[in-house]
């Protein structure tokens, strides 16, 4: 992944966490952006961010992550969390199968608020506790290609796969993207979506101008 | 962004720096007002406001909160409820949520940082309680931070019932499925931003960003994950006066100066950037004094909150239909609580049997009598005047004869008694190891305080840089909007002309201020 720095990007893609409460959303997030685990981060209310500039090929995409609250009462607030978003991880507990039997509610979550060509990962966190895996982990891959989406197992913990995750479903959209633009004339930054998206996304006239800390 | 840091903040602006006599004699005052509490209330109202905007003495905040929110009352009307609830067995959906929750409140505070410690024991008691007390409502995850901050100052049980009066009277509806009612504030709050800061408020709309993103937590765990320690307390102690209107005044305080003029919207043109700002809040403006000071001076009235309610509710109405759940109606802080109690006073519930009944009877007729405000019960009255200024803790069961005589139990069988005489031992023992917690407590707090301090110099180190980081920034932005301008002709001085005026919102307050029969504000 590149070195850029946050200002040079040429595709901004929103990607949102979604998941049963203490699944480990918030730290995937902070592994992923800022290399950092806390066993005790703080429970998200209301939605947190992060963002990473990566390179995919020689374009430079900054990834919007999102993180919202998993408790059931929270989703009520959550239209405005999935707008414009192009990514999805929905995570899992592997060790508590209560978190993966829902699994099927949050993906109508996401399909009712998200756009259609959302692109979505299936993934199963905690993989550094295999000791107590309560879901095998074929019984959730085939979950995932039945209803076609992508999976891996990861632990934010010990970093496995936390990369990988977040790089491929970036590069899949990249390649949505790449797609589409050959149909659009547009230049610059270009959102996947409805045009909701791009108003918010912005196209390229906008620079990032933030830390992320 | 403005200017930087506020490392002149002067040492006055942390209470400990208050001269020792100013505090003490603060403390008299509070004590005093305990002693006469309803009285202090029905009739100097004005005085007890302007003190909790000064800030409790620390010393006396745990039982302030409780005298403002009549947590303590609704504790003593209740006794053993607590411990009742706390033998249920609770429904394990929700058990399962708090546990994974006890350790991710505060995880750097000493008395919720060990795993099974005493603060999250008390934390899993008074949440698991609270959900079976309130079965339709269940855990929400934001009153753990809370009932943390009520635990960091009083024993579990007191704090159950101050939590139990914030979800109640305060805030009702905010932690319930579906979380109408902070939907609901969220637009509200949007309304009141239109008045008070349009700049930001146009912003905000052309980004579309959904009140809810970012309020959520302010509203919900009542900024106690947002402003530094200090201000959490002096935003906690005017809010238990005043009630919800203090969080909509620290909100809009907030938005003003982090997108409430051209230059700052300058560094956050996009959404995002825009909810990184917002994530990020400027730490002068969250600072103990210029936050107060600035809060009450803004004219945001509850009669201008109400009114914007209706609004929003008749809005909501149209477009989303009928309220799926209706929460209670909010009271607008300690008074109105006050005043609907003593509306609810004279048929006494079912839980306040050991109130005496023919004390009331005659207090009743008393205040039917024509005087303006009856005298309190029986209990309450007799639980403040200790001989003495002596700093008691709360949840006092009377300790002493009532000097009205009135608070002979019911019936005053020598069954009673003894068992009045029991409680009142058990009472006064736990009362000793109440004041030790308490006093521990105060040290856990001077060491948090520092330890606050030490972190804010840390940020705002980071923010100096962040702004330098910044100025080259806005650098390249002014370079490219000029471009910009060129090519679009916006003319950025109209928008500079909208934000002129600081109070915008005076006009529409006017009216409102009137109709605010009691709301003044200074």
């Amino acid at each position: 992944m590149g070195n850029r720095t946050e200002e040079d990007y040429n595709f901004v893609f929103k990607v949102v966490l979604i998941g049963e409460s203490g699944v480990g959303k918030t730290n995937l997030l902070s592994r992923f952006t800022r290399n950092e685990f806390n066993h005790d981060s703080r429970t998200t209310i209301g939605v947190e961010f992060s963002t990473r500039t990566v390179m995919l090929g020689t374009a430079a995409v900054k990834a919007q992550i999102w993180d919202t609250a998993g408790l059931e009462r929270y989703r009520a607030i959550t239209s405005a969390y999935y707008r414009g978003a192009v990514g999805a991880l929905l995570v899992f507990d592997l060790t508590k199968h209560q978190t993966y039997a829902v699994v099927e509610r949050w993906l109508k979550e996401l399909y009712d608020h998200a756009e259609a060509t959302i692109i979505v990962m299936l993934v199963g966190n905690k993989s550094d506790l295999s000791q107590a895996r309560e879901v095998p982990t074929e019984e959730a891959r085939m979950f995932a290609e039945n209803n076609g989406l992508l999976f891996l197992e990861t632990s934010a913990l010990d970093s496995t796969n936390v990369e990988l995750a977040f790089e491929t479903v970036l590069k899949e959209i990249f390649a949505k993207v790449s797609k589409q633009r050959q149909n659009s004339t547009r230049t610059g930054a270009i959102t996947l979506g409805s045009g909701q998206a791009g108003q918010e996304l912005g196209p390229g006239e906008k620079r990032a101008c933030c830390i992320s800390l | 962004m403005t200017s930087s840091m506020p490392p002149h903040c002067p040492s006055s602006c942390r209470e400990s720096a208050i001269p020792v006599d100013v505090a003490r004699q603060r403390e008299l005052k509070w004590l005093e007002m305990f002693s006469n509490w309803d009285k202090w209330l029905s009739r100097r109202f004005q005085k007890v406001k302007l003190r909790c905007r000064k800030g409790v003495p620390s010393s006396l905040r745990a039982k302030a909160w409780q005298y403002l929110s009549n947590s303590k009352e609704l504790l003593e009307q209740n006794p053993g409820k607590f411990e009742e609830l706390e033998r249920a067995p609770g429904d394990p959906k929700w058990l399962d949520v708090i546990e994974k929750d006890l350790h991710r409140q505060f995880p750097f505070h000493e008395m919720f940082a060990a795993r099974g410690g005493h603060g999250q024991q008390d934390l899993y008691r008074i949440l698991k309680a609270y959900t079976i007390y309130r079965p339709d409502e269940g855990y929400c995850q934001a009153q753990a931070p809370v009932a943390a901050v009520l635990l960091m100052h009083m024993p579990a049980e007191q704090a159950f019932w101050c939590l139990v009066q914030i979800c109640d009277k305060y805030l009702p509806g905010y932690y319930s499925a579906g979380l109408e009612a902070i939907q609901l504030d969220g637009e509200i709050f949007f309304a009141l931003l239109r008045r008070a800061s349009p700049l930001a408020h146009r912003h905000l709309r052309r980004q579309r960003i959904d009140p809810v993103l970012y309020m959520t937590e302010w509203f919900m765990c009542i900024f106690a994950r947002t402003l530094p320690w200090a201000s959490v307390l002096r935003v906690w102690d005017m809010f238990f006066c005043e009630g919800v209107k203090i969080i909509f005044r620290v909100a809009l305080v907030l938005l003003q100066h982090t997108l409430g003029s051209v230059e700052k919207l300058r560094s956050c043109q996009g959404m995002y950037e825009t909810m990184e700002q917002l994530r990020n809040l400027p730490q002068q403006c969250m600072q103990e004094d210029l936050l107060v000071h600035e809060v009450t001076n803004l004219r945001v009235t509850e009669a201008l909150i109400e009114r914007e309610n209706a609004a929003q509710l008749k809005k909501w109405r149209e477009t989303r239909g009928e309220l799926q759940y209706q929460p209670s109606r909010r009271l607008h802080g300690s008074r109105a609580i006050h005043e609907e109690r003593r509306r609810q006073q004279p048929p006494l519930g079912p839980s306040s049997s050991l109130l005496s009944l023919p004390g009331l009877k005659s207090r009743g007729s008393r205040a039917a009598g024509g005087a303006p405000s009856p005298p309190p019960p029986a209990r309450r009255a007799s639980a403040g005047p200790a001989p003495g200024p002596v700093v008691t803790a709360e949840g006092l069961h009377p300790s002493l004869p009532s000097p009205t005589g009135n608070s002979t139990p019911l019936g005053t069988s020598k069954e009673a008694r003894r068992q009045e005489k029991e409680r009142q031992k058990q009472e006064k023992e736990s009362e000793k190891e109440r004041q030790k917690q308490e006093k521990e407590r105060e040290k856990q707090e001077k060491e948090r305080q520092k330890w606050e301090k030490e972190q804010e110099k840390e940020q705002q180190k980071q923010e100096k840089e962040r702004q330098k980081q910044e100025k080259e920034r806005q650098k390249q932005e002014k370079e490219r909007q000029k471009q910009e301008k060129k090519a679009q002709g916006r003319k950025l001085s109209l928008r500079r002309k909208a934000d002129g005026p600081p109070a915008p919102q005076d006009g529409g307050d006017r009216s409102s201020a009137s109709e605010a029969r009691q709301d003044a504000y200074f």
